[in-house]
């Protein structure tokens, strides 16, 4: 699941939580560090913005992001623990490659006398920055919470949004 | 004879774990602030905020009815634009931004929607106007002076017609030298 955080992507998104889909696949370095590539497609749910100046304007917009990247994980805890690891919580970072897609139709118009409208889709690929934090239920589940930022859109807009999540091992 | 086996382990440090989960938490604190990221803050999300980056030109335009005006729409990034009239009576508009007045005179406008992103829209002004009555020449209002002048009646032309041939004209100079030109008078070398 995630939520955008920032204005930007809040207008383009909404504010609701989103469903979220990924696979990923985890290095381990040693007892206390991972190296988590993953693959993730966001879903946002739409935005709808309206306005009556200077023309009348209905704006609906639907995002997606895929994102590629790598995490850094750092397992932290009680070291005096066998298995599996430290221990059950780890914090990272991560660096990601996101393609951002954008849903739009604009519909703009003029009281009496009629509107316009266009649809489209526009595509961006920035790199995306974010901080993880995860914490191991049992040997196969882990829970996970991210921060990423990130940019999209022609006047690379800024694109900050958090993620929480369940991973399974297989 | 009960005897405890103790697991080999490294040293803990207490105060390792805390200072991690701090410093993580306090960069996500500070993220969901929005101290990270850069970026600019831009129009193209934001109904209501036409003729940001996409600009159109002219941004207002007086055509006569049945005219033509050429509109053209600009982004720093390239690309083209969808046009539209509004009202779409008052009007037609082409693809290439191509203007034309119908024979309704009022206002509207051009409304131009960039095709790599149609969230990004500009604006124009058109005022439609109708056409000047044709110019009349009043013989009785035509003076006469020292120089020999000719007047006529009817409705001038402005418009050349190709192939048609320039009538000779006549003139008394102060010289009394006459002097016999077709239509212009030819360049005056530097």
């Amino acid at each position: 699941m995630s939520i955008p955080s920032g204005e930007d992507l809040k207008l383009t998104t909404g504010s609701g939580l989103n469903l979220d889909l990924g696979v990923h696949a985890t290095w381990q370095f040693n007892r206390s560090e991972d190296i988590r590539p993953r693959l993730d497609l966001l879903t946002f749910s739409g935005g709808h913005q309206d306005a009556l100046t200077p023309l009348v304007q209905h704006l609906d917009t639907k995002v997606q992001g895929l994102s590629l990247g790598t995490e850094f994980l750092y397992h932290v805890g009680d070291s005096s623990r066998v298995e599996p690891r430290n221990g059950p919580w780890a914090v990272g970072a991560g660096v990601y490659l996101i393609r951002w897609s954008v849903d739009s139709t604009n519909q703009v118009g003029l009281p009496g006398a009629g509107s316009t409208q266009a649809s489209g889709t526009s595509h961006w690929t920035r790199m995306g920055y974010g901080l993880v934090s995860s914490y191991r239920l049992t040997p196969r589940l882990e829970a996970e919470a991210r921060w990423i930022a990130s940019h999209y859109g022609y006047e690379n807009l800024p694109a900050r949004f958090g993620t929480i999540g369940l991973l399974w091992h297989f | 004879m009960c005897r405890h086996v103790h697991p080999i382990t490294t040293p803990f440090r207490p105060a390792s774990r805390p200072f991690i989960l701090l410093c993580a938490t306090l960069l996500m604190v500070l993220g969901g602030l929005g101290c990270f990221g850069g970026g600019n803050r831009g129009t193209g999300d934001h109904a209501g905020q036409v003729n940001g980056p996409l600009a159109i030109t002219p941004a207002s335009a007086t055509v006569i009815a049945g005219q033509t005006q050429q509109f053209s729409a600009s982004s720093p990034w390239g690309g083209g634009a969808t046009w539209s009239v509004l009202p779409a009576s008052a009007g037609s508009i082409t693809a290439n931004g191509t203007f034309t007045a119908s024979a309704t005179m009022g206002q509207c406008q051009i409304v131009a929607m960039w095709n790599s992103d149609v969230r990004y829209t500009a604006t124009a002004s058109v005022s439609v106007v109708a056409s000047p009555a044709p110019a009349q020449i009043n013989p009785s209002l035509v003076q006469t002076s020292g120089i020999l002048q000719t007047s006529s009646s009817g409705t001038t032309r402005s418009t050349p017609v190709i192939g048609e041939a320039i009538p000779a004209r006549t003139a008394a100079t102060p010289s009394g030298t006459e002097q016999v030109r077709h239509g212009f008078d030819p360049p005056v070398p530097n």
